[in-house]
């Protein structure tokens, strides 16, 4: 019953004008931003945060979240019509989806994918809604060691995901919240690595980072790949797929929203790992696995409704704990501190018209979401042939203003142009950006935890693991680890990162 | 030497990572440790910087052992370009304004993509300003300044 009216709450705010129209804003945004290769929800999210700075918290907030799980919508579109992933949780997409394209069932393809991605939505946002309060109950039990291990194990599974070297993913961490330990020490008033710059006693700015590793890092990384698109020239077809496709799919799309609901949840989850795991798991159901690559539709229908589960439940964790899974999420963080509401589980109890507000909002953003690309998925098609010279131009633009406007402060420009050197000079070097702004948004509240539990303890570093839901955290941290150092897991995951 | 080295790029990046690591100790050597109980701002960068060295080293070490892959190409010409638009734009805003910040970074950054042509990025500069002008200007009321001082708003 409860979950009732507090869903009903949310829809009364979710349904009045303004976040109506930042909803709105937001999916056509993310769908955009999805559609087009070379720039994610990441590099968009931090683009605009300074921005929303103006904006009611409950208003940006439902836009920023409309922008990531519109974004696991449209990232579909371009993945069946060009065979290029918009995003990076719709590789998998392009394998079966462009091969049915090219068999002249595109249309098919798109409105498998638009539906599934749909009832996934709905399935996660009343997860989302069942699941948010008795987590938030359980982080109030959470003490300081609790929560230390617990963004141990988040930080250790963000390893998982990252692709290419392990070792390097480790490293990228630990230089993240190596970087987040610049600035004024909060306990102390001590002034850490600021070299005397007025600038950085407040920390390193998490949009700085972003903005130079992804937004600025990016477009250089982007002119090393030449571009290539073949707009895919046979019609689309019909987007309502026949009776036996949907029987075909509706497994796919069932076993897809739970794996993804369930990995997104997890820390270090989100949209990406969930669309691989329903992928391999569907081959591997499969009665025929040979068809899959050549046109099999679950494999179109599962990854896609898996993203978008694992886009919206990686919510909870940010909403009920108050700590990042994935680097969209620590976004999302951000954009809560911008505006002055500190993240944790007290959101839900003092601010239930934003909590419940932003989870309604989801819904109804995923009807805008069908709505919007089935009947224009034309009018998105026709964007892939806007050329990256004419859009880059403008993303530098929006991200050299995003970053002026944060505090005023042309230092903080400059900052960013440095990150920007130094995130494509660890793309050059095989080291993915997206660990390290994890772990930079992670690291305060890490060592805030750790010293905390210390202190608590009387200074008894056994305190984490004699504790036992934090000890029983740190297994999961270690376990996790030893598995992927295992040999013939790495080999399958190389494997699942390459297909 | 160069027959030692079997993964040139992992060596690089583990260089990188202890480099970073000792840095940090050399630059944090002066800040107080504290103890368990009752750490002082330098405990914590410690352990980390530690950290970071220590999984440098496995890096530096495993790309002599194992095949990994060559260095990488770096683009130098777009990434000044495109790194040097910003720079440009941050040096212009607080003296000449908005509009000849965001045009000039336009301009420089447009010549990060080979076969342009002149008249192509000076469109490209014109729109793009206009729109700056419209959104953050005209739309958001930024507080910021537009024009070089003396000349219009």
């Amino acid at each position: 019953m409860d979950l009732l009216s507090n869903l009903a709450l949310g829809f009364q705010v979710a349904l009045t004008l303004d976040n109506l129209l930042y909803c709105f804003g937001g999916v056509v945004l993310g769908t955009l931003i999805g559609v087009l290769p070379g720039i994610g929800p990441v590099a968009t999210i931090s683009m605009l945060l300074p921005f929303t700075f103006h904006l009611p918290p409950t208003s940006a907030l439902i836009m920023l979240a409309g922008i990531y799980y519109g974004a696991q919508y449209g990232g579909s579109t371009s993945a069946i019509l060009v065979n290029l992933p918009g995003e990076a949780s719709s590789v998998v997409t392009c394998l079966d989806g462009y091969a049915m394209a090219r068999d002249g069932r595109a249309g098919h393809a798109l409105g498998i994918a638009a539906i599934g991605s749909f009832f996934a939505g709905c399935v996660a946002t009343l997860i989302l809604a069942a699941l948010a309060p008795p987590l938030a109950e359980l982080a109030f039990q959470f003490g300081a060691a609790e929560y230390f291990s617990l963004m141990v194990l988040g930080l250790v599974a963000a390893v998982v995901l990252a692709q290419g070297s392990l070792l390097k993913a480790l490293a990228m961490i630990v230089l993240g919240i190596l970087l987040g330990t610049v600035g004024m020490d909060t306990t102390t008033g001590d002034q850490r690595f600021t070299f005397g710059m007025p600038e950085l006693s407040d920390g390193l700015g998490f949009v700085v980072v972003a903005m130079g590793m992804f937004g600025f890092a990016g477009i250089i990384a982007n002119f090393d790949t030449p571009e290539a698109r073949d707009v895919l020239r046979t019609k689309i077809g019909s987007l309502l797929p026949g009776m036996k496709e949907i029987r075909q799919a509706s497994g796919a799309i069932l076993r897809g929203t739970g794996i993804g609901s369930l990995l997104g949840v997890l820390p270090g989850g989100g949209a990406m790992l969930g669309s691989f795991a329903s992928y391999m798991m569907e081959k591997r159901l499969a009665k025929d696995p040979s068809r899959f690559g050549k046109g099999a539709i679950e494999g179109v229908a599962g990854p896609e409704s898996a993203n978008n589960a694992g886009a919206q439940t990686s919510f909870v964790p940010m909403l009920t704990l108050g700590l990042p899974t994935n680097p969209v999420m620590a976004l999302m963080i951000g954009a809560m501190t911008i505006q002055g509401i500190q993240p944790g589980p007290q959101v839900m109890t003092r601010q239930p018209d934003l909590f419940w507000g932003m989870i309604a909002s989801m819904w109804v953003g995923n009807l805008m979401l069908v709505l919007l690309n089935l009947p224009l998925v034309g009018l998105w098609v026709r964007l892939l042939s806007v050329r990256y010279r004419i859009l880059y131009p403008a993303i530098l633009l929006f991200c050299a203003i995003g970053v002026y406007s944060l505090n005023s402060s042309v230092v903080e420009v400059f900052l960013a142009v440095g990150f920007g050197f130094l995130g494509y000079a660890l793309i050059k070097l095989g080291c993915e950006p997206a660990p390290l702004l994890l772990a930079l948004v992670l690291g305060p509240m890490l060592e805030d935890n750790f010293r905390r539990a210390l202190t608590i303890s009387r200074g008894d570093p056994m305190v984490f693991i004699t504790r036992p839901l934090s000890g029983v955290l740190l297994l999961l941290a270690a376990v996790l680890l030893l598995i992927v150092i295992a040999p013939n897991v790495r080999k399958a995951r190389d494997q699942a990162f390459q297909e | 030497m160069a027959g030692l080295v079997r993964a040139p790029r992992d060596l690089l990046a583990g260089m990188f990572f202890v480099v970073v690591g000792v840095a940090t100790l050399v630059i944090g050597a002066d800040y107080r440790l504290g103890s368990l109980l009752s750490m002082g701002p330098g405990y914590f960068p410690r352990i980390i910087a530690i950290l970071l060295i220590a999984l440098g080293a496995v890096i530096v070490l495993a790309s002599l052992r194992i095949q990994g892959a060559p260095l990488e190409r770096w683009r130098l010409g777009p990434m000044v370009l495109v790194l040097g638009s910003i720079v440009v734009f941050g040096w212009l805003l607080e003296r000449f304004g908005l509009m000849a910040a965001v045009a000039a970074m336009v301009v420089v950054s447009a010549y990060a993509e080979k076969g342009r042509s002149h008249v192509e990025t000076i469109l490209v500069a014109v729109a793009l300003t206009a729109l700056a002008w419209l959104i953050f200007v005209k739309g958001l009321g930024m507080p910021i300044m537009v024009w070089p001082e003396g000349m219009g708003g």
